[in-house]
């Protein structure tokens, strides 16, 4: 997005600024022209059965989500990728069936350490109708509110997802 | 009495004791401290952001904090840190509330050009009803942000989904 001259010129005229003008750098990571693609954050609860997990209280979460068929994205693949403080969880989704569902991903990658791929992911995603749906289009997702069971892989851990998204 | 108006030794003192007190916040949870993420858009004028970012969020309710003002800290996703300070309760409004601001990048810096934030919503995260802050268990914070980031006359808007924090 920044040229080289244009960066200089930045630096030149702000040059108190220059942790900005480096972060406007860093924030270029856009999709391919035509894609629609989503940027926002908020948080997860985890519910007590996540306790003997490690898992308890609030935590924070930037988000990234491509919905399928939003302009040029896949009519059949979601993808979505949780950001925490720690690691990272990125899941497909196919979201055919409409809000009142519980979608299973398709592929579901969690880097803590390493990165983990189950054959079969058993963590599973019901979206809120209360809340906005992924695919709704449009500028803003306001409240993206998503039960998440079977948390990173765990077990009968539980927990509540709220986030609000705009479009990059 | 003249030793209390030496001005040297009474910041001195005083920076002790807010030290103190900043000590004694952190290792005691906040009563209306609510925390989470969001997004930074809508710029302009600004040298940064130029696009859409992802931040997370605090925010500390006057209402419900004992009367210490409110506060709320960006922890921008491609690093750096404001945050904004008001002796005000931010009920949404039309007001321009006074702010004091400080950022943290390279290094620490103070805002020199006041900020003034415009409260647009501040509702439950899932819902379009107004929160009431004394028992909100989560927030929706909506807000414009003049003089945003030190940079003068740059303006955004932000929108933070949070929960409450015990």
């Amino acid at each position: 997005m920044n040229g080289s001259k244009h960066q200089a010129h930045l630096n030149a005229q702000f040059s108190a600024f220059t942790g900005m003008a480096l972060a406007a750098g860093l924030a270029v990571a856009t999709p391919a022209h035509g894609f629609a693609e989503y940027l926002g954050g908020g948080y997860i609860r985890m519910s007590d059965a996540c306790t003997p997990y490690g898992w308890t209280g609030t935590h924070q979460v930037m988000v990234r989500l491509e919905p399928q068929g939003v302009d040029a994205n896949p009519a059949d693949i979601t993808q979505m990728s949780l950001l925490f403080g720690t690691g990272t969880m990125a899941v497909r989704l196919n979201l055919d069936r409409g809000i009142r569902h519980s979608y299973t991903p398709t592929q579901a990658t969690y880097v803590w350490n390493g990165p983990w791929t189950p054959d079969a992911p058993t963590m599973t995603f019901a979206f809120s109708p209360n809340g906005t749906w992924p695919l709704a289009g449009g500028v803003e997702l306001r409240g993206v509110h998503a039960i998440i069971d079977n948390f990173n892989e765990h077990a009968g851990c539980s927990a509540h997802f709220y986030a609000n998204l705009r479009r990059g | 009495m003249t030793h209390f108006l030496n001005l040297p030794v009474f910041l001195r003192y005083s920076l002790q004791a807010l030290v103190i007190a900043l000590l004694a916040l952190a290792t005691s949870p906040a009563r209306a401290e609510f925390m989470g993420a969001g997004t930074i858009f809508g710029a302009s004028n600004c040298t940064w952001p130029t696009g859409v970012e992802m931040t997370r969020a605090r925010y500390r309710a006057a209402e419900a904090d004992g009367g210490r003002g409110s506060a709320v800290t960006l922890n921008f996703a491609v690093g750096g840190v404001n945050t904004y300070n008001f002796y005000t309760n931010l009920t949404p409004s039309r007001v321009w509330r006074r702010a004091a601001g400080r950022s943290i990048w390279g290094t620490f810096g103070i805002m020199r050009t006041r900020p003034l934030v415009r409260v647009l919503q501040r509702q439950y995260a899932d819902s379009t009803s107004a929160a009431q802050m004394q028992n909100a268990p989560n927030v929706y914070l909506r807000m414009r942000i003049r003089n945003f980031n030190g940079e003068p006359g740059c303006a955004v808007t932000v929108a933070l989904t949070m929960n409450r924090l015990n």
